[in-house]
């Protein structure tokens, strides 16, 4: 099963380390390079959806501002998730450097 | 009006149980991060989140339930045999997740694979034991969706293989998963019908006592 981008993201954001909802923001913001600005409605409709599924969990909750912030971290699950994710992703990208090589090679650094 | 105010009147168009489980969450991180007023991109993100909980998934009313599993597939169907869509039997994308569904007999609802069929093919996949507390709204076929809880639901993977999987406690709704007709909340409020039976409207009353006795999010119309 492939994951949509922004879910890839928030997986990958929360790999080593749980974080809460703006840190989860945060990351996928510096992961993506600026490219994936996750809203708050799509964030924590992938988060429910990941906990749905086993893929992401409850680390811990704590007091901020008078607030509780949650934290949420990655379960085995989520890392497998993203581990073939990876892999796939890495696998498109070598397949598709090669052919454009191939085509460079053929017409002389043209393409 | 506080901002704060502001944020939780726009997540008021979310399902009262998904704002159980995540409102203060999402209230929390909104704040986090420092605006100056609601903007207008967290506005559409929050009503687009709504109206994809509402349509599919443990959060929609059994109306939407019903539309997305009859009605959707064959006008789905209809927009492939008129040539609209990709060749038959094919994969397409699913408008709701962006991830590939299938025709046919398969449903992609909230990420899972469920089997939409006959009842007898949904009473097989939560296996012997397979009582209310082992259907819910997520499975289709298996009983109406109006008969389970909002915390447990199968999982079919490719192979046929199914698995009863419960949602986490702190993400839980509070609505119980209903075992008598009694039990009911809406069952109540529409006047208890039978145990299959989809809630329906009540006859008898005014319409400021209907407005009072229904919840938001359901309506009791035939």
């Amino acid at each position: 099963m492939s994951l949509t981008e922004p879910t890839f993201f928030v997986l990958t954001a929360l790999v080593g380390e749980p974080r809460h909802g703006y840190g989860i923001v945060g990351e996928v913001d510096e992961l993506s390079g600026g490219r994936v600005r996750l809203k708050i409605g799509s964030l924590y409709g992938i988060l429910d959806r990941l906990v749905t599924e086993g893929m992401v969990e409850l680390d811990r909750e704590e007091a901020h501002h008078g607030r509780l912030r949650r934290y949420y971290r990655l379960t085995t699950a989520g890392l497998a998730a993203v581990r073939d994710e990876a892999a796939r992703l890495a696998a498109n990208a070598r397949v598709a450097t090669r052919r454009i090589q191939s085509i460079r090679t053929a017409t002389g650094g043209t393409a | 009006m506080t901002l704060e105010r502001r944020y939780r009147r726009v997540l008021r168009a979310l399902p009262r149980e998904y704002r159980r489980a995540w409102e203060e969450d999402m209230v929390s991180t909104f704040l986090d991060s420092a605006p100056a007023r609601v903007p207008v991109g967290e506005r559409l993100s929050v009503l687009g989140l709504a109206v994809r909980l509402r349509l599919t998934g443990a959060y929609a009313s059994p109306r939407a339930l019903v539309w997305h599993r009859t009605r959707l597939p064959r006008l789905r169907a209809q927009r492939v045999g008129a040539g609209h869509g990709p060749a038959r039997g094919g994969h397409h994308r699913d408008r709701h997740d962006n991830e590939p569904a299938r025709l046919g007999g398969w449903h992609r609802l909230r990420g899972h694979r469920v089997r939409a069929g006959p009842a007898r093919d949904a009473r097989a996949a939560t296996g012997p034991a397979g009582g209310a507390g082992v259907r819910d709204r997520r499975t289709c076929g298996a009983a109406p969706p109006w008969s389970g809880g909002l915390d447990r639901l199968t999982r079919v993977d490719s192979t046929g293989a199914t698995a009863a999987v419960d949602r986490p406690s702190w993400a839980r709704s509070t609505r119980p998963a209903p075992g008598r007709a009694g039990d009911r909340p809406h069952a109540r409020r529409c006047g208890g019908r039978g145990s299959d039976a989809p809630p329906a409207r009540p006859r008898s009353r005014s319409r400021r006592g209907r407005r009072a006795g229904a919840a938001p999010g359901w309506r009791c119309r035939r």
